[in-house]
């Protein structure tokens, strides 16, 4: 009796250890996934190009965004580039090419982690990525980027100015600005149209520009279809 | 006597020509470092622009696609930068031409608004035409009541969603404000060796965007020609 009873509290005491043991190995695993949603969403992406990549990252060393010493160094160079303001440095043109697939997600993840009054900052990742367009992928990143809600104001891209608020002969630069990583995604797309690997995916970007995009977008891409039909690109 | 008077006016000139080129620029007190920094490393970028070729237009009104001289045609305009704390109605900088037309006043926007380098830029050469006491300070145009774009859609303000038309935010000559700064741009977009490629694409967007508030036809077909339609 004695003995059945021992064994009993054995068993309990194997089992609860068991129970422990696998508790801990698994807790590290929940917390990092919670770690990567919520990374995605404090950058406040709606990405699905982006979204996509860090959830396959977790499993996928590339997506890791592990850069090499050489996609690093870029990265650092675009980072001083952004903080100095000067987009005339010979650099972005001679060192700032050749992306790897790597550099381009970090780039992409870089894109959302970027204010969305940083319209120079964001502009300048969408050029580069933009200068590159080779795959599908890189086409369906900066197709997002072109049908964003449209920053409202430089001030703050939730609010939009008060009528009456706003200087019109000062402020027209804002035409631009306010829009400018969008317009330099259609200039983009616009130059792809060379490129026949990539043309009818370009184009479909550029028709669902002039769909979906803000009025201003919508605007930049037919002018850019417009343009290409002029020349004969299509 | 006349070799003296020769050389008391060439050195008046020697000296005036570096008065313009090194000291013409003074900040007012109350300019920000930061601010000042900016203008002075936008205006160092700029020196570094170089083109063999210039369109006819752009030599008419600035010379040649050449660093050194967009900053003598600044700084012969523009001796003073103020500051105005403001960053009310989206100014990122202005001229008041008839109290004192020689003084840029750059706004708290020009380093908290993120445009790109060389809307800043366009920005302050558009301010620097509004000195010109001798051209009237080129004043603007009201934009038409029917301001439409080439598809016959109405141009509105991108910030408010209302027409522009009315505003007094368009150019009738092809010596204004904007239609220079198209002409500028647009050389820089087309001819500009030394630029980065990423200049040279802003350069094209903005002057695109600004030539539409060329409301004279004779004078956007004029800029378009002397641009080779490029925009
Ligand atoms: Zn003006």
């Amino acid at each position: 009796m004695l003995r059945s009873r021992a064994t009993l509290l054995f068993a309990v005491i194997l089992l609860a250890g068991v129970i422990v043991a696998f508790w801990r190995t698994r807790a590290p695993l929940e917390s990092s996934e919670r770690e990567v949603s919520g990374k995605s969403v404090a950058r406040g992406t709606s990405s699905p190009v982006v979204r996509e990549k860090v959830e396959r990252g977790a499993e996928d060393p590339v997506l890791l965004n592990r850069l090499s010493e050489e996609d690093a160094r870029k990265l650092a160079l675009l980072d001083e580039v952004l903080a100095s303001k000067n987009d005339n440095d010979p650099r972005l043109d001679r060192e700032l090419r050749g992306l790897s697939d790597s550099l381009k997600e970090k780039l992409r993840e870089k894109y959302y982690d970027l204010a969305p009054e940083d319209r120079a900052g964001r502009g300048l990742i969408i050029f580069l990525l933009g200068r590159e367009l080779k795959t599908e992928e890189d086409v369906a990143f900066l197709s997002e980027v072109v049908q964003e809600e449209r920053c409202l104001s430089l001030d703050d891209c939730t609010q939009a100015p008060q009528a009456g608020a706003i200087d019109e002969h000062a402020a027209s630069a804002g035409s631009v600005t306010l829009v400018y990583p969008q317009l330099v995604a259609i200039r983009s797309f616009e130059k792809a149209l060379g490129n026949p690997a990539l043309r009818s995916t370009v184009r479909a970007a550029l028709e669902d520009a002039e769909r979906y995009g803000p009025e201003e977008v919508a605007r930049a891409a037919r002018e850019a279809i417009a343009r290409a039909e002029k020349n004969g690109v299509f | 006597m006349s070799r003296r008077i020769g050389f008391f006016l060439s050195a008046w000139a020697c000296g005036l020509m570096a008065a313009i080129d090194a000291d013409a620029l003074t900040f007012d007190r109350n300019v920000p470092k930061e601010t000042q920094e900016q203008l002075t490393s936008d205006l160092a970028s700029l020196e570094g622009i170089y083109g063999a070729t210039a369109s006819a237009l752009h030599t008419t009104v600035f010379g040649e696609v050449d660093g050194s001289v967009y900053s003598n045609w600044f700084r012969s305009r523009v001796l003073r930068v103020g500051y105005d704390s403001s960053s009310v109605g989206g100014a990122v900088a202005y001229v008041s031409p008839f109290s004192d037309p020689s003084r840029i006043v750059l706004t708290a926007n020009y380093t908290r608004f993120s445009h790109p380098q060389i809307a800043r830029l366009m920005i302050i050469f558009h301010e620097a035409r509004h000195t010109e006491r001798q051209n009237s300070y080129w004043p603007h145009s009201r934009c038409p009541r029917l301001f439409v774009d080439e598809a016959g859609r109405e141009i509105k303000s991108i910030w408010t969603g209302l027409p522009l038309a009315g505003e007094s935010a368009c150019d009738s000559q092809i010596g204004g404000a904007y239609a220079s700064t198209v002409i500028m741009l647009g050389n820089i977009s087309l001819y500009c060796e030394t630029c980065t490629e990423k200049v040279r694409a802003d350069a094209e967007l903005y002057a695109r965007d600004q030539l539409k508030r060329v409301i004279n036809r004779e004078a956007a077909k004029q800029i378009k020609e002397d641009l080779h339609v490029a925009l």
